[in-house]
């Protein structure tokens, strides 16, 4: 990807985000998601719920903020969202950056693989196996995604493929361009 | 050289935030007959001090009227002086943002419009005395600072006004004056 | 030469237990604690946890060396800052090599007690900790 991206992410995080101990974030998050697992006694699917709706209010805030840091404007492409996602948004808010593969051939889905997740840093699942084939720690994550794209009226579909968590090899989440929303324009204009 | 008013509107079309520094604004005809008495009913109270009213036009004809002018001059620019998306381009160089022809400003016999909108459909509007030149930045700053920092990152505040909701947090309204008041073209 | 590890938590409750053999020179690892001692070894380190309790206050070290002995056999123990004990009943003495065990098995608990899933004084019951300590035991012991 062109240097200019890279160079404004780095300068971004470098410059104007301020920092946090990542074990406080990462053992915040934890007890949030052991809660939610003790308040809905063990029902994943539930937590899972929980946690996307949760990301989902996130989002539609952090897009704001994400907007206002960087300047920029809309994206003119499914791609160049891709990119700015994983490029400046994650390095900005989680200083990591996930690689965009698996694109399909009409360009309207890719999958986000992340090398390191720091929002998973020391944890275990409980052993029983319901856990390892329900839960999906990080969907908080999907709740962002979905709803910092919406605010951009993009209606995307997104979900956790693979987790290191359970036993695979990589993290990986799938998003599904639906549709573009359209502006509001007054009434009496149309 | 004065500061009239701030406006902002929302990706519905409605008038969220109104702030008047001064009763002789050309926008608001001493005489509002109809429209005050829907519009002392969602005015905020504004800190100690301060001059002007808050929230007080929001439903105004003269709100409908700035939105209507701001929507169209918006459309026209965005026609007529936007580049052909390129794909090429757009992918190695996404931050050439200014790709798309925007409303900067305009300006009447009497006052001059200074217009910003945000990717997400958000409208900022001052409008000052004809001699005041480029408010670009502030109103950069005001999204940026203020608006992002008070609205947004409160999670007490909606995000997407319903109908007739405006924003009245204290904190929103102080940092709006804190920065207008600041700037040398506030008389 | 056999080890028999205990982690005992704050309610004087087992956490975890291992008992295995040395690795060095040729063993194989697998203990070889005779079958009356087999038995016995868990009612001996309970009897031992009487005896932490009282010398633990009287040095600002974590690990206590060998605190107690059975019959030719020593038993070495290790406090974490928590208040969760490590013991180790074993034949030979062997400070400098169990106090490094018992370090490295302290970071490993830590990390254990990372996890938003694990509550304090619960059994570990991670296979992956189980390897890793017999690591551990391959490397110092």
């Amino acid at each position: 990807m062109s240097k200019t991206i890279k160079a404004t992410a780095d300068d971004i995080w470098k410059n104007k985000v301020e920092k946090i101990n990542s074990e406080l974030f990462t053992l915040t998050y934890g007890s949030v998601v052991a809660q939610l697992c003790r308040d809905f006694h063990n029902d994943y699917v539930q937590v899972n719920a929980q946690l996307e709706r949760m990301g989902f209010n996130i989002g539609i805030r952090l897009i704001e903020d994400f907007l206002a840091r960087t300047g920029l404007g809309r994206c003119q492409s499914f791609k160049e969202t891709a990119e700015v996602v994983s490029k400046i948004g994650f390095k900005i808010f989680l200083n990591v950056v996930p690689l965009v593969t698996n694109w399909s051939g009409d360009g309207k889905q890719f999958s986000l693989v992340l090398e390191e997740n720091p929002l998973a840093e020391f944890v275990e699942l409980p052993q029983d196996d319901k856990a390892s084939r329900a839960l999906w720690y990080s969907n908080v994550l999907v709740g962002v995604l979905k709803g910092a794209l919406q605010m951009v009226q993009l209606e995307v579909d997104v979900a956790f493929v693979k987790d290191v968590l359970r036993g695979d090899d990589a993290t990986e989440i799938r998003l599904k361009l639906i549709k573009v929303l359209r502006d509001e324009v007054p009434a009496g204009e149309d | 050289m004065t500061i009239y008013s701030f406006w902002m509107f929302d990706r519905h079309c409605n008038c969220i935030y109104t702030r008047e520094w001064t009763r002789s604004s050309p926008l608001v005809p001493s005489h509002s007959s109809h429209s005050s008495v829907s519009s002392t009913s969602s005015a905020t109270t504004l800190p100690a001090g301060a001059i002007g009213t808050v929230n007080a036009s929001n439903q105004n004809d003269s709100a409908k009227l700035l939105f209507g002018a701001l929507f169209s001059l918006r459309n026209i620019a965005n026609k007529l002086g936007t580049l052909p998306f390129n794909e090429d381009t757009s992918v190695t160089d996404p931050l050439a943002i200014h790709r798309k022809n925007s409303l900067k400003s305009f300006a009447t016999g009497k006052y001059r419009a200074h217009f910003m909108e945000t990717a997400l459909g958000l409208y900022f509007c001052i409008l000052s005395d004809p001699n005041v030149a480029d408010l670009q930045i502030v109103l950069k700053d005001l999204y940026a600072d203020v608006y992002v920092n008070h609205v947004v990152k409160n999670s007490a505040s909606d995000v997407d006004f319903p109908a007739e909701e405006v924003i009245g947090n204290e904190s929103f309204v102080r940092g709006v004056d804190q920065l207008i008041t600041a700037l040398p073209a506030f008389a | 030469m056999s080890y028999y590890l205990a982690m005992i938590g704050t309610q004087d409750n087992p956490i975890y237990e291992l008992e295995f053999g040395s690795f060095r020179q040729g063993n194989d690892g697998t203990s070889k604690f005779n079958p009356e001692m087999k038995e016995l070894n868990p009612f001996i380190l309970h009897a031992a946890l009487d005896i932490i309790e009282d010398v633990q206050w009287e040095t600002n070290t974590l690990y206590l060396k060998a605190i107690d002995n059975f019959y030719g056999h020593l038993i070495s123990a290790y406090v974490t800052p928590g208040n969760v004990k490590f013991l180790l009943l074993h034949e030979t003495k062997n400070e400098e090599a169990i106090r490094h065990f018992f370090t490295d098995i302290n970071d490993l608990y830590v990390k254990v007690l990372l996890s938003p899933f694990y509550n304090a004084n619960d059994p570990i019951i991670s296979p992956s900790f189980d390897v890793k300590v017999k690591t551990l035991a391959k490397k110092y012991l």
